[in-house]
């Protein structure tokens, strides 16, 4: 299992570990059933607060991602495809619209917009982290 | 009933224990061997019990560095009317061992010069030096609960010249010449329980807010 | 919820300076950070805390103790160290250990003596011969010899290199693995903290200016850069700490008036840089 984090990426850690551990559970990386470390092992391991890993296990367990079991865990859930289909639409809808809105104030032409999009696209998407 | 006696061990293991029970030891034998030679060591002995109980008794407010001991003290699970009750136990069982310690050398001294022994002399002295320092304890350990050892220097010292000065006029005017008078010594130790009782309520007073 | 503190409306008032009030809890299994200027009373707090000192006013619950007689009683679920404390001038490590052994109920002699090797003390030494340093670290090796449920420590990472800054921190990470156990530190190295402490406690100059969560502090504000021609009133209203120089201003924005920032270069600051801007006294204006 591999979740690492930066401090000073700008992105909040919490953050940081929801998108690395829902990659992994949505790359089928992490299989339905897996056992997550515990929020406390977690937080000792990354050398965070308690208090961060636990808003994020509990911001994967809003998603659907994981389920808390009382005592025993934090377990990967089973993806529903369609859900999942559902649910990247979403975040690549509301990436858009963060980009529409920043071009809408610095007054990027939308032709300027589709071009940057056939860029990103060209050079392959690439995971850059 | 048993926080009092670890408390009284505290304090007689935070003390420099092994160097005191040195210094007795070879000031006894010291006196011991003085007394095959001189003729009335026992004001010598009386000196040296006065030395060892005066700066033997400020041991449990003398401890890091002459810094006392309450900032550990705060942090043990030992309530701080304990911590007052174990200091004058500590006290008493310290000035009862020097006395008892004087008592033996005495006797010893005795044995090397028949003529000189008496017990009723012995038992005196003995008393009183008993006395003394108790009265030493009732005065100065209210002071040093309430200011510990570094802001009340005068106050202890002066309490120790003051009753020196008095314990030497005592031994020059030399009451003991004649027998023990019972009820007055009976009358001296109620006096004295008076006086330590009302020491321990207001030390126990002034420690229960003391800020550490 | 467990709490190991309960805190409310503490308060301490001296003649050259007042403490509180303070209003605070630490629930169990979690770390808070007392952080401030030197000077803001966060050794006063602690002091207060661990009864060496009677507050003014307010109260509070440590472990579950209202009064400090019980409290007092209590001690051996309470592990502190502040620079006050102290040992025996003749005690060598394995005097510590035979003496507490018989003071504190859960003292753990084998969780002494490997703290005290971990901590390079040698253990034939009296106490009076350490350096300083190294005394407070003796006392720290006491504190969390006795599986209290509370540890209260003040300045423990000073004077520490990162080495073994970082060691301490491994400690208090594993010491709240069970949850039941919290700690509360104060400290002027705050970046470290701000890092793994779950609650922070923020005093300037005797005042509160924050408790809660660590991420809620370092969210409630936005550092703004800009040009000078950029500093508007509203900027100079609303911000704190501002800094002018030739090159430009920099200050502090509440987030709820980011808009004000619109088109200036914002960014998160760090704890420390949140300090340095609130400044001694909590600048309240630019």
């Amino acid at each position: 299992m591999r979740i690492v984090i930066q401090n000073r990426a700008g992105e909040p850690i919490y953050q940081q570990i929801i998108d690395q551990i829902q990659a992994a559970i949505l790359s089928g990386e992490l299989q339905p059933g897996t056992l997550l470390p515990s929020i406390r092992g977690l937080a000792k391991d990354l050398q965070i607060s308690v208090i961060t890993t636990t808003r994020a296990y509990h911001d994967l367990e809003q998603a659907g991602l994981v389920q808390n079991v009382q005592g025993k865990g934090t377990y990967v859930q089973p993806q529903d495809p369609a859900l999942l289909r559902e649910q990247t639409l979403r975040q690549v809808e509301a990436g858009l619209q963060a980009a529409l809105d920043a071009a809408k104030i610095g007054q990027i032409p939308p032709a300027t917009l589709h071009e940057m999009l056939d860029n990103l696209m060209a050079a392959g998407g690439e995971d850059h982290e | 009933m048993r926080d009092i006696a670890t408390m009284m061990r505290l304090d007689w293991t935070t003390t420099k224990l092994h160097s005191i029970w040195w210094i007795v030891g070879l000031a006894d034998l010291a006196l011991v061997l003085l007394g095959v030679f001189v003729a009335n060591t026992r004001f010598l002995m009386l000196g040296a019990a006065a030395g060892m109980a005066s700066s033997a008794l400020m041991m449990p407010f003398v401890g890091s560095q002459q810094h006392g001991l309450e900032g550990m003290l705060a942090l043990l699970p030992l309530r701080r009317r304990i911590v007052v009750w174990g200091h004058y136990g500590f006290a008493l069982s310290l000035v009862a061992a020097l006395v008892l310690n004087f008592a033996v050398v005495d006797g010893v001294t005795g044995l090397i010069r028949p003529a000189e022994a008496n017990l009723s002399r012995t038992l005196g002295v003995a008393a009183g030096v008993f006395f003394f320092f108790v009265l030493t304890t009732a005065i100065e350990y209210p002071m040093l609960l309430k200011w510990g050892f570094e802001r009340a220097p005068f106050a202890v010292y002066g309490t120790l010249f003051g009753l020196c000065a008095v314990l030497g006029l005592v031994a020059y005017l030399d009451p003991f010449e004649q027998v023990v008078v019972w009820p007055t010594v009976a009358a001296g130790l109620a006096g004295l329980l008076v006086v330590l009782g009302g020491s321990l309520m207001i030390s126990l007073h002034v420690y229960e807010t003391r800020e550490i | 919820m467990n709490e190991r503190l309960n805190v409310t409306n503490l308060a301490k008032t001296y003649p050259e300076f007042a403490l509180g009030p303070l209003t605070f809890d630490l629930p169990a299994g979690y770390i808070m950070g007392l952080i401030g200027p030197n000077g803001a009373g966060k050794t006063t707090t602690l002091r207060l805390l661990l009864d060496m000192a009677q507050p003014s006013s307010g109260e509070f619950t440590l472990n579950g103790a209202k009064t400090a007689d019980a409290r007092q009683q209590a001690r051996d679920d309470l592990g502190a160290m502040l620079d006050s404390t102290t040992l025996p001038d003749a005690w060598t490590m394995k005097d510590v250990d035979s003496n507490m052994k018989r003071l504190f109920p859960h003292w753990d002699s084998q969780q002494f003596m490997k703290l005290v090797a971990q901590f390079d003390i040698n253990p034939k030494t009296m106490y009076r011969r350490l350096s300083k340093g190294t005394q407070n670290k003796v006392n720290l090796a006491v504190a969390l010899s006795h599986h209290a449920k509370l540890l209260i420590l003040d300045e423990p990472m000073a004077g520490l290199d990162p080495i073994a800054r970082d060691e301490l921190r491994q400690l208090l990470q594993s010491y709240i693995q069970d949850g039941e156990a919290s700690v509360l530190l104060s400290s002027h190295l705050t970046d470290d903290l701000a890092q793994f402490a779950d609650y922070l406690l923020y005093l300037i100059h005797g005042e509160q200016r924050f408790f809660g969560e660590t991420d809620t502090l370092l969210s409630r504000y936005l550092l703004v850069q800009g040009g000078s021609s950029e500093l508007t009133a509203a900027l100079k209203n609303r911000g704190l700490g501002l800094r002018q120089t030739s090159v430009g201003f920099s200050l502090l924005l509440p987030t709820a008036d980011q808009a004000l920032a619109t088109g200036l270069v914002t960014s998160t600051p760090d704890l420390d840089t949140l300090m340095i801007y609130l400044g001694k006294r909590g600048e309240d204006h630019a």
